[in-house]
C-alpha cells in the first residue's frame, strides 16, 4: 500500500508543502500516535495553481481518491479527478484516501489566512525530504479553538517547549531579538527570563510585559514581579 | 518607571498568550501542590523539558507514531489478555 510519507515526498519537489497537525508535533519532539497526516501546500496565487499537483499525484496514483469537507454540510464529498479547484471553492481541505492514512490537504488551514503562507513557510524548518515543518508557534495557532482534547495536549507541549527555548536566551540576546520575540509569544516565565539580561533596553521590555500580563490577572506575573520588588527592596 | 511596550498593534493580535483559564488552573495546581509540600515547586524555565531528539521527516515521524500504537496495543494485550 502506498505510504502517506511518500506522497508528502512527492508533493514536495511539485510545490511548497508545510507539515501541520499531530505529524508536526511528533516532529517537534512529541511522542504520540497520529491517525492522517496534515499537510498546507501553497494555496497561491489560485485555487487552480493550489489543485495542480493534487491532480498530478491523483494522476501518479490512481489507487488514491479524493473527498472534500464541505464548510456547509461538514459532510466529506466524494471529488472527481480535475475537480480538485473546484472543492477548494466549497471547502477549505482535499482528503486523499487510498494509501496507508488519510492525508488532509489545507488550502486554509484552522485560524490561518492563505496570504499568510509565505510568513509561514519563511519561518518553517526544512525537513530532509524537501518539505518543512512549521514553526511551533505558528503550529499553535493553527491548534487553538479546535476544542479538542489532543490539541490541548500538543498546545501544552509547544508552550513548554518554546518557553524553555526562550527563557534560556532572552537572557542573553539583543534587543531586536526580544522585541521579535514578544511579538509572537508573551507569558510570565519568558518575561521574567528578560529581566535579567544585562541590557536595560530587554530589562524594561520584559517589565513591561510583566506588568501588561499581570493587569490582564496572569497570577504568574504578578507573583514575578512581587519577587522582583523583594530584591530591589 | 512605567513604559508602555513597542509592539505595533496589528502584531498584537497575531501574538500567542496562553490562555487566562489555563493559566489560572495551572496557578491553583501549583498553589496546592506547594501548600502540600511546603516547598518552592520549580516553574517551566527551571525544568529540562524531556522531549527526544526530533524526526526530520514525515516518514520518521509517522514511523514514531506507528510504533507507538504497536507498543501501546502490545502493552494492553500484555495486561489485560482477553
Amino acid at each position: 500500500m502506498t505510504q502517506a510519507a511518500t506522497i508528502g515526498a512527492e508533493l514536495a519537489p511539485k510545490v511548497r508543502t508545510l507539515v501541520l497537525g499531530g505529524t508536526a508535533v511528533i516532529l517537534h519532539g512529541l511522542n504520540r500516535f497520529t491517525k492522517d497526516l496534515d499537510l498546507w501546500t501553497d494555496p497561491n496565487p489560485t485555487a487552480e495553481a493550489w489543485a495542480a499537483p493534487i491532480e498530478a499525484i491523483l494522476k501518479l496514483h490512481p489507487e488514491l481518491s479524493a473527498l472534500y469537507l464541505d464548510d456547509f454540510t461538514q459532510q466529506w464529498e466524494k471529488v472527481a479527478p480535475g475537480q480538485i479547484a473546484l472543492a477548494a471553492a466549497n471547502g477549505r481541505i482535499v482528503r486523499l484516501i487510498g494509501c496507508d492514512r488519510p492525508i488532509d490537504l489545507f488550502y486554509q488551514p484552522n485560524e490561518v489566512e492563505r496570504d499568510e503562507f509565505n510568513q509561514f513557510w519563511n519561518r518553517a524548518i526544512p525537513l530532509t525530504d524537501g518539505t518543512r515543518l512549521l514553526d511551533p508557534i505558528d503550529l499553535i495557532i493553527t491548534k487553538q479553538l479546535t476544542d479538542r482534547p489532543h490539541d490541548q495536549a500538543d498546545i501544552n507541549f509547544l508552550q513548554a517547549k518554546i518557553e524553555t527555548e526562550l527563557c534560556r536566551k532572552l537572557p542573553h540576546e539583543s534587543y531586536p531579538y526580544a522585541i521579535a520575540q514578544f511579538e509572537r509569544f508573551r507569558s510570565a516565565n519568558t518575561a521574567f527570563s528578560a529581566t535579567s539580561n544585562p541590557d536595560p533596553k530587554v530589562r524594561e521590555l520584559g517589565l513591561s510585559v510583566l506588568r501588561n500580563l499581570a493587569a490582564e490577572g496572569d497570577p504568574f506575573a504578578s507573583e514575578h514581579l512581587d519577587a522582583i520588588r523583594q530584591q530591589s527592596v | 518607571m512605567r513604559t508602555s511596550m513597542p509592539i505595533p498593534s496589528d502584531a498584537r493580535e497575531r501574538c500567542y498568550i496562553p490562555s487566562k483559564e489555563t493559566t489560572r488552573q495551572l496557578y491553583v495546581q501549583r498553589q496546592n501542590l506547594r501548600n502540600k509540600s511546603g516547598k518552592k515547586l520549580r516553574t517551566v524555565s527551571e525544568n529540562s523539558v524531556p522531549w527526544s531528539a526530533p524526526p526530520r521527516s514525515i516518514a520518521e515521524a509517522l514511523a514514531i507514531s506507528d510504533e507507538i500504537s504497536r507498543l501501546g496495543d502490545a502493552l494492553r494485550d500484555s495486561l489485560f489478555p482477553t
